[in-house]
């Protein structure tokens, strides 16, 4: 008689170890291998987008605000892209580098932030507590130009609420070169930890058509070799002049955690580099200009990279100061349908950081020197580490055919 | 309140044969077209006519990423806009169904990355997406009263605070 698989039902959440944000996910379980996922969500529905329609355009500046504690930069910048394109308002370019800056700094913060929780999450907790002494630089920064650490209240319709002086600039690039000297650190580092490659590598595949077919978004599509960046395909000033200069869309073809975390670590150096470039470039001139209150009917759609990937803002004006419909949505609702596919095959113990993973991020590049207690050394090419990932991928491909 | 209609913007030259590509070939079922910015465009169809585009922008333009979904109230009929991102352009896609009878395909067999979406939509506003494969509640608390959408214009939230005036 054949032998029947034994399955077992699990739920994980809504308070669980993966993340700090409440989700359930019920894992069916057969042994220690993960055979179905599914999600629930809605525990911190707070009917923002009902929200929207009963407040004047200006008031939901501060709304869109506060959609995400992390990435609050990322919706106000996309609201007030939708609104000033309804307004046919043209922003100071001042105004825009600006934004630009608060929106790097904004993702850099939010990569070490998800370096120290992956570090945390596979139990490597000096990395946590080292990255994210390093997040504090970036902090600071934008404590300098806004007076507050996490809902910034920089955006406004029109431009900018707080403009850079020229005192401020020499030590905001001096910690930014810091970052990116401890962010090259850590790549290197990394290289060393034997620990962080056996639970990065081959953990939590998402095939690139995969990822493609379920709309994956972000580095987690990135890290699925998809060459997907909406500062590359949406382009906008200040991204499209720096475009190949200091950034370029990083992604990567190991399609698991590992290359998740590469694609992460090299978009901070680069955000780090545009920061540096645009503080000691900012076009003169005015940071805002005057919007009105009332917006003509009109409707427009905007979008814009997020540190966790693409973030929409939608909005329909029906000619009064409040909008008609707001519709927003983050990066992550657009990447659940990826994590279910990530965590299926996989083990248990991997389901936190396979979890996290649509945004962590933790380092590795080229090759790694393996030491033994008899002192003696090894080096093992990137290539080695690639066929691992490679053969794991074979074998979940086997697995879930 | 005088409402004054912008003069419509002149498409540039990649949105515009975009748009008169997807005007052909929808024949009959095409019902207009806009221009927005560079990078994005607006697009209306018949609701029978959803899997036909979506479809056809698969095959002829490559069409994968799916961004979102928006469901609005128009106060008598329903619409749900598609918003797609395809060769670096924002293609939303809009169709209208009467509210009484909210019923469209489902393009998740088309579009596996819908599926989210669509039961949003469902749990908010109510629109019943025929073929999806697990139509059910996303958002909503189980113990939500049924035939109840907080996001259609007749629905206020009791427990929702008012801004001062």
């Amino acid at each position: 008689m054949a032998k029947q698989p034994m399955t077992m039902t699990i739920p994980i959440g809504p308070q669980h170890p993966a993340l700090k944000e409440p989700e359930n996910f019920t894992i069916t379980v057969d042994g220690e291998i993960v055979v179905d996922v599914d999600p629930r969500i809605g525990y911190v529905h707070r009917g923002i987008e009902k929200a929207f329609e009963s407040r004047s355009f200006n008031q939901n500046v501060y709304l869109a605000e506060r959609i995400c504690g992390i990435c609050s930069q990322s919706h106000t910048t996309c609201y007030v892209q939708a609104v000033e394109e309804i307004l046919d308002l043209d922003v100071p370019p001042r105004g825009l580098y600006i934004r630009g800056i608060m929106n790097e700094l904004n993702r850099i913060h939010s990569h070490i932030l998800w370096l120290g929780v992956a570090g945390h999450e596979i139990g490597w907790d000096t990395l946590f507590h080292y990255s994210w002494r390093d997040r504090e630089y970036a902090m600071d920064v934008i404590e300098e130009i806004c007076g507050n650490r996490v809902n910034y209240a920089n955006n406004i319709i029109g431009g900018v609420r707080h403009d850079v002086t020229k005192d401020q600039v020499p030590s905001m690039v001096d910690r930014m070169e810091k970052i990116r000297d401890r962010m090259q650190h850590y790549l290197d580092l990394i290289l060393k930890e034997q620990t962080i490659l056996d639970r990065a590598l081959g953990v939590g595949i998402l095939e690139t058509e995969v990822g493609k077919a379920l709309c994956a978004t972000g580095p987690t599509a990135r890290a699925s070799d998809i060459n997907w960046d909406v500062r590359n395909t949406q382009p906008r000033t200040p991204y499209k002049e720096s475009e190949g200069k200091h950034w370029e869309t990083r992604t990567s073809d190991l399609c698991d955690v590992a290359g998740r975390v590469v694609v992460r670590i090299l978009e901070t150096i680069d955000s780090c580099n545009c920061c540096i470039d645009w503080l000691n470039n900012l076009p003169r001139g005015d940071i805002s200009v005057r919007a009105p209150r009332r917006v003509p009917p009109g409707h427009a759609l905007s979008t814009f990279e997020a540190p966790r990937g693409e973030v929409v803002h939608y909005v329909v004006s029906n000619g009064s100061d409040k909008p008609e419909r707001h519709k927003a949505r983050a990066p992550t609702l657009g990447n659940i349908p990826s994590v279910v596919e990530i965590l299926k095959g996989g083990k248990i113990a991997d389901v936190p950081i396979a979890l996290a993973s649509i945004d962590p991020c933790f380092s590795c590049t080229d090759r790694i020197i393996l030491a033994y207690p008899d002192g003696h050394r090894e080096e093992k090419p990137w290539a080695w580490f690639e066929q691992k990932s490679r053969e794991e991928r074979e074998r979940l491909k086997a697995w879930r055919r | 309140m005088a409402k004054e209609e912008k003069p419509p913007k002149k498409p540039t030259k990649k949105e515009g044969e975009m748009m008169a590509e997807f005007e052909k070939a929808m024949g009959s079922d095409f019902i207009s077209s806009e221009f927005l910015r560079e990078h994005s465009i607006y697009v209306t169809v018949k609701a029978e006519a959803v899997r036909k585009a979506v479809d056809w922008m698969k095959q002829e333009w490559g069409l994968t990423h799916l961004s979102t979904i928006t469901g609005m109230d128009l106060r008598g009929e329903l619409a749900v806009i598609y918003h797609f991102e395809v060769k670096s352009v924002s293609v939303s896609l809009h169709i209208q169904v009467p509210t009484s009878h909210a019923e469209v395909d489902s393009i998740t067999p088309l579009i596996p990355g819908a599926t989210l979406y669509e039961r949003e939509v469902y749990d908010l506003l109510g629109v019943k997406f025929k073929g999806h494969p697990n139509l059910k509640r996303l958002i909503l608390p189980e113990d939500f009263p049924k035939d109840v959408y907080p996001l259609r214009k007749d629905w206020e939230s009791p427990r929702l605070d008012k801004p001062d005036k």
